[in-house]
């Protein structure tokens, strides 16, 4: 019978989910070999802190307590007061060093 | 017929089956939620993937950090730190190195950009930076560059300064007057994570351009081959030293951790909002039973179903929207991290930074980070539909018919 030789929903269901992993398994591979490129870099950044003495990464270079995060004044980020309002759109995503210690 | 678990799956597969066709017939209502959901999805996982890149990036560069740092603080403030603190220390024991830094911000007026003057000993000379090539100065620039004191350059400040071929640039000392400099060498572009705002000088050049004293620092890094001793010898520099404020390799560990950590911040509370509000927007769309599906759950009951086989029928829809949703936004996520360096999150995470280093956070996959995506979108939706999807199959067939 014709109906018969339709998929049944569930089948399309296990395709489309199937599709979706595997795109997502691709991507997430995509992402290793990427991150597989980047080992001599590591080892480089490695050797450049210890010879340099470094203490933080450089990703937003807007404050100084948030581009050298880990050596700051305890009291410099967050407007001199660890409670007060911060101002700088990229502390909004760091959490204040005094709270760390 | 078959096994009793075989019937059972059979069972499932029809049940899932009839979930299907239901979502199905209301597919743009649901395929509405699934689009939304998605996003949701997406946002959540781009956060805590390219987060998850960054935190596993500086675990991994930051992992030879100085043991010891040590600091001067006078009324709160970090304050340059006498020379006579090197021998002071030398006297603890357990402590191969104490090495002097001189470190600072230097405005950059015409660009508006922060740079990162780090100023050490030996240098140009004794052991070379890694990572740079330095340059050799031709015979015409020996004359000029004799004035000129060496410097090595981050790649951001080689394009901030726009310096093309050129090799000098010029410094502003506190007092206006100009210190020159002759780029030797620029840090190699992969290592931009650590290196790209920075202008590595000699120590004695760098307390010129800041103005310092000859017989001060701004702090000393100390190396100590045990790392046992690490916590014993930072407690002994501190009643050494009065006023000074000691940083730990773990210290710093720790701050990126926590400052890297789920609870850090007003992202995260962003992101519970989105979550929220799309719980608000899943209750309202599964507790509005339209009239054709309360005669759906009528008929079928009237057929014979229980009220268990209609719930686990909006359960089945429930899950499926789920899993779709969690696919199709983790996916997305994934190519937003890996393609494209996660462009919606970057502008939040170098805020009004003028000079921006070259971020790629490409994290390796970690089930804890998946679970955590997972329990934060999902959940929050199967709760938020189970109650509804109970009601909805308490409905007494004589009544609605």
């Amino acid at each position: 019978m014709k109906w018969m030789s339709k998929p049944r929903p569930s089948t399309w269901l296990g395709i489309i989910g199937g599709g979706l992993m595997f795109c997502q398994l691709i991507l997430i591979g995509l992402a290793h070999v990427q991150l597989a490129a980047r080992t001599s870099g590591q080892e480089l950044m490695r050797a450049q802190v210890q010879r340099l003495g470094l203490s933080d990464i450089c990703i937003a270079t807007e404050a100084r307590y948030i581009r050298h995060l880990a050596v700051t004044d305890q009291v410099a980020p967050f407007m001199d007061h660890p409670l007060a309002l911060e101002y700088f759109p990229s502390g909004s995503l760091w959490a204040p060093v005094i709270s760390s210690r | 017929m078959g096994p009793g678990y075989l019937i059972s799956l059979r069972r499932q597969r029809n049940l899932l089956d009839f979930a299907l066709g239901s979502l199905w017939r209301a597919r743009w209502k649901n395929g509405g939620i699934v689009v939304v959901f998605s996003l949701v999805i997406f946002i959540i996982a781009s956060f805590r993937l390219m987060v998850a890149g960054l935190e596993q990036a500086s675990t991994a560069v930051l992992a030879t950090v100085p043991d010891i740092t040590v600091q001067r603080l006078v009324a709160g403030r970090q304050m340059p730190v006498p020379l006579w603190w090197v021998e002071e220390s030398g006297a603890v024991f357990g402590i191969r190195s104490i090495k002097p830094r001189v470190w600072g911000y230097y405005f950059h007026e015409t660009s508006g950009a922060n740079f990162t003057i780090i100023g050490v000993e030996d240098f140009p000379g004794g052991e070379p930076l890694p990572g740079v090539a330095m340059q050799a100065v031709s015979a015409d620039e020996q004359v000029e560059e004799n004035q000129f004191s060496p410097v090595v350059l981050g790649q951001a400040v080689h394009q901030m300064l726009a310096l093309g071929d050129r090799v000098n640039v010029s410094l502003f000392r506190p007092d206006l007057t100009l210190k020159g400099f002759s780029v030797v060498g620029l840090f190699a572009p992969q290592t931009g994570l650590v290196t790209d705002d920075l202008m590595v000088m000699a120590i004695d050049d760098a307390r010129d351009l800041f103005a310092l004293a000859p017989h001060n620092a701004t702090d000393l890094l100390i190396s100590v081959p045990n790392p046992l001793e690490v916590d014993t010898i930072a407690q002994k520099l501190m009643a050494k030293l009065p006023g000074s404020r000691v940083i730990t390799k773990a210290q710093i560990g720790k701050t990126y951790n926590a400052a890297f950590g789920w609870r850090s911040g007003f992202g995260m509370i962003c992101l519970i909002g989105t979550v929220a509000a799309f719980v608000i927007l899943a209750w309202d769309k599964a507790a509005g039973l339209s009239p054709e599906q309360r005669r759906e759950v009528a008929l079928l009951k009237t057929l014979g179903w229980q009220t268990g086989d209609v719930m686990a029928i909006r359960f089945m829809e429930s899950l499926v929207v789920c899993v779709v949703a969690f696919l199709v936004g983790t996916g997305l996520a994934w190519a937003h991290i890996v393609f494209t360096d996660g462009f919606l999150f970057k502008p939040l995470l170098l805020g009004w930074s003028v000079l921006r280093p070259s971020l790629s956070p490409v994290p390796v996959i970690r089930f804890d980070d998946v679970l955590i995506i997972f329990v934060m979108s999902v959940v929050p939706y199967l709760a938020a539909t189970i109650v509804p999807a109970w009601r909805g199959a308490m409905i007494r067939a004589d009544a609605t018919l």
